[in-house]
């Protein structure tokens, strides 16, 4: 302990002495690990389980209604389900679940004499989506399972919309005009910030939010000008072409369900056993070809994660590189200016592991100074991060554990880089290094 | 000045190993510059694209009836109104660039066998004044002889100038007629350009234009209004109060000026290109100053041998020139393996990280960069070097 203490100072010493250099090489180690831990942060916090642990327990499945001839090499399921599979994928389960879909409504406001008319995004869920996917509320609370069985009028509204709406007072019973249809708010969400928003990636990860919730079957039955959102049909008959949400041959249901442990296979099972059903009853043309996806690998086959995020990454990563081979070769070229008075220590009794040990202490040096500074270059990266114009911009937070990463990934990948130029100065016969002085 | 090269080489064995992090340094460094410069070259392209309209002045706003309205003022009435407005040009009902696409196959011949794909700009009376295209041939559409709307047969046209040399070559297609498969155009004008998407392909210059007169009919859809120079926000505050006025069952979901949209369209790519380039500067700023240290750090190494040499008879030169071809040598092995690995590198990029493909030139220019740089880098020390007194540095010793 005390040679570490030793070796400290001589290697606090020697860099002073050779100023510029250390400065240099502090100066890159911080540029690189700054950005590095900057874009890794980044990385991180938008990859994370938006469910806070409950990711895992939450899945989407997919079955394959499709005809063999629409998309002939075996693939992926659609991503979403006809009405009539969700429908009965949501009886089988026996857990908590929700159905969920969105699309574009006209609600008209009435303030006085002026009529507003304006279309908002509206979606339509089961009564546990706010439960399941735990969704703050302001005032009031969600709608009651018997609501969703007898069609209630009901709506929960965003906050913003209760901003605009009714100056953000507490709105709780009072009414909305929806396609025509006379509707009670029952409640008020709290801002949401779910990112990614995992529920419903079709619109992209960092979409618009949605300001009115709808009970499923109450949505299915208004008046709906623009279409039930978005559909993906692979017949070419009229219902495909008008969009009708009861059509066999269209996609667009998203289901949820919760299971957890035993519960995955079983689940699984039913799906398999469902779709070989279908098929003798003549409805399916394949082979089962079903999925079970938790929310997190649900994230990675959407590709959430914006590619402009990836790509800051990997060039962060290719910085961080060069500042470490730079350190390197600057460490190699700074160790032979030391060759005097290396081969003097090493005369007077210094063993190669003793020569060894302090050229890397000062390496180590140089890595935790570099840390400490890369520190304050990864909040400004943080900074000029989170000042981007892309949706999930304000999303970017830096966890504490990055920044003890980026202080131990400085001190020890400049160790590293520390440890060839240092054996290769240890291991010079004490003879060339006083000759060359 | 070249028999310096076996000395040289033989002196760089003795550093190999900081030469070989050099080398890989350099590598590197042109591996990830040339990727960033390829995404950096492609959004400032991007940027300067021309769509072909009058993009200034030109404001979109989405008028839509829901459900419950009461019928309404037919389209050709509402252009009447927005007409009247103050500081408005011209209004018409259509798409703007960067909104939905439409592509159409179109031909010379009327079978359609070989055909091209276009961009179908589609509208009512007044539309290319609305959006502003350059007539540079023939002449503009006029609204009298635009057929109604669901009106089959012939309707009169105007494409690109790109769209005129792939179909017609040189001639200049004015009077001609072109195939789609339900319909057909002739060709009255050309324009400059006009394209869908700020893409840089060719083929985002390939439109045709048209026009529909609409008269009694009533639908939802987006209005395009060009206002005069510099009043394109006031006119969008307006176009919007007078469309609510005119129905208020309609409402108007979508409502922008050209250049908000374009800047929305354009703003991410903007903002990824300048984080890449500030790291691009990092990089490249960190590479100088290693070259440069090491560079110095090994003139300082070797003065003796250069005051020497001087006294045998060296010059300058042959000392400057001894230090720049070291330089060159590393860095021009590194600047080899590193042009291998960035086009390793830019496949990979491709598959995953969705970046365009790295042509020659930006290799080329990154390598060029890199390597003007690092000899300019080493040019101090090395200049240093060759001043020496001889006397100077033997006495020293």
């Amino acid at each position: 302990m005390k040679l570490l203490g030793y070796y400290a100072k001589l290697g606090l010493i020697s860099l002073r002495r050779s100023w510029l250099l250390s400065l240099q090489m502090v100066f890159s180690v911080a540029l690189g690990v700054g950005a590095f831990t900057a874009t890794a942060g980044a990385l991180i916090s938008l990859s994370g389980d938006p469910l806070s642990g409950q990711g895992r327990q939450l899945f989407h499945p997919q079955v394959d209604p499709t005809p063999i001839s629409h998309r002939e090499q075996l693939s992926a399921p659609p991503d979403d389900l006809t009405l009539r599979d969700a429908r009965a994928l949501f009886e089988a389960a026996k857990g908590r679940k929700v159905m969920t879909s969105l699309n574009w409504l006209p609600l008209i406001s009435e303030s006085g004499h002026e009529v507003r008319a304006k279309m908002v995004v509206t979606r339509a869920a089961t009564s546990d989506f706010f439960g399941l996917f735990q969704a703050p509320f302001l005032f009031g609370q969600g709608w009651l399972p018997s609501d969703d069985q007898r069609r209630s009028q009901v709506v929960v509204i965003s906050r913003a919309l209760n901003e605009t709406l009714f100056g953000g007072s507490n709105s709780i019973g009072r009414r909305v005009t929806i396609s025509e249809r006379n509707f009670t708010i029952v409640g008020v969400l709290d801002r949401w910030d779910l990112v990614p928003r995992v529920y419903d990636l079709n619109d992209g990860a960092y979409a618009e939010p949605e300001q009115v919730f709808m009970p499923f079957e109450t949505w299915l039955a208004v008046p709906q000008d623009y279409g039930y959102g978005p559909m993906n049909c692979w017949a070419n008959d009229q219902a495909d072409r008008d969009h009708n949400p009861n059509s066999e041959t269209c996609t667009w249901v998203q289901l949820w369900v919760r299971l957890t442990g035993n519960e995955k296979s079983d689940y699984l099972r039913y799906l398999v056993n469902y779709s070989k059903e279908q098929k003798a009853l003549g409805r399916y043309e394949r082979d089962p070809n079903v999925r079970l996806i938790d929310t997190m690998d649900w994230l990675t086959y959407k590709h959430a994660i914006p590619s402009s995020i990836k790509i800051q990454y990997s060039v962060a990563m290719g910085l961080l590189l060069i500042s470490l081979l730079s350190t390197a070769a600057l460490q190699g070229v700074k160790f032979r200016g030391l060759f005097a008075e290396l081969g003097l220590r090493r005369a007077l009794g210094a063993s190669r592991r003793d020569i060894f040990y302090q050229l890397l202490a000062e390496g180590g040096l140089i890595g935790l100074l570099g840390g400490l500074l890369g520190l304050v270059f990864s909040f400004l990266g943080l900074a000029i991060l989170r000042g981007s114009p892309e949706g999930y911009a304000r999303h970017i937070d830096l966890p504490i554990s990055s920044l003890f990463l980026s202080l131990s990934i400085a001190t020890i990948c400049t160790l590293i880089a520390t440890i060839v130029p240092a054996a290769r100065t240890a291991l010079t016969p004490p003879y060339k290094q006083l000759i060359s002085g | 000045m070249f028999d310096n090269i076996q000395p040289i080489a033989r002196a760089l064995r003795k550093h190999k190993g900081t030469a070989a992090l050099l080398i890989c340094l350099v590598a590197v460094a042109v591996t990830v510059i040339a990727n960033c410069v390829v995404v950096i070259g492609g959004v400032v392209q991007q940027a300067h694209i021309s769509t072909g309209i009058n993009e200034g002045n030109v404001v979109v706003v989405q008028d839509i009836s829901i459900v419950g309205s009461r019928s309404g003022m037919p389209v050709s009435d509402k252009l009447v109104e927005l007409e009247h407005l103050p500081y408005v040009i011209g209004a018409a009902f259509g798409a703007t660039p960067l909104m939905s696409d439409r592509i159409l196959n179109v031909s010379t011949e009327s079978d359609l066998e070989r055909f091209t794909t276009v961009h179908l700009f589609d509208g009512s009376q007044g539309y290319p004044e609305a959006l502003g295209v350059h007539v540079i041939g023939g002449r503009n559409l006029d609204d009298l002889s635009a057929p109604d709307v669901g009106a089959t047969g012939e309707a009169p046209a105007l494409i690109t100038e790109a769209l005129r040399l792939r179909l017609f070559g040189s001639a200049t297609g004015i009077g001609r007629l072109i195939y789609a498969r339900d319909s057909s155009f002739r060709v009255v004008g050309v324009v400059k350009e006009l394209r869908g998407r700020l893409s840089l392909g060719p083929s985002a210059d390939l439109s045709l234009l048209t026009v529909r007169r609409y008269d009694r009919q009533d639908m939802g859809g987006l209005y395009v209004i060009r206002s005069t120079d510099g009043k394109a926000t006031e006119v969008l505050t307006e176009v919007s109060r007078r469309l609510h006025e005119l129905n208020p069952y309609h409402a108007q979901p979508f409502a922008s000026t050209f250049k908000d949209m374009r800047q929305v369209a354009m703003g991410r790519r903007v903002a990824l290109a300048r984080a890449l380039a500030s790291l691009v500067v990092m990089l490249t700023a960190i590479t100088c100053f290693t070259i440069g240290s090491i560079t110095s750090l090994w003139v300082r190494q070797r003065r003796t041998q250069a005051g020497i040499r001087r006294a045998l008879g060296a010059t300058k030169s042959h000392i400057l020139s001894y230090f720049l071809i070291e330089n060159s040598l590393v860095v021009g092995a590194g600047l080899a393996l590193g042009l291998i690995t960035a086009f390793a590198l830019n496949a990979l990029a491709m598959q995953y990280l969705e970046i365009p493909r790295l042509s020659p030139s930006y290799c080329a220019a990154s390598v060029a960069l890199i390597f003007v740089l690092s000899q300019l880098s080493a040019l101090g020390p090395a200049w240093r070097a060759s001043v020496q007194a001889p006397a100077q540095v033997i006495r020293n010793q």
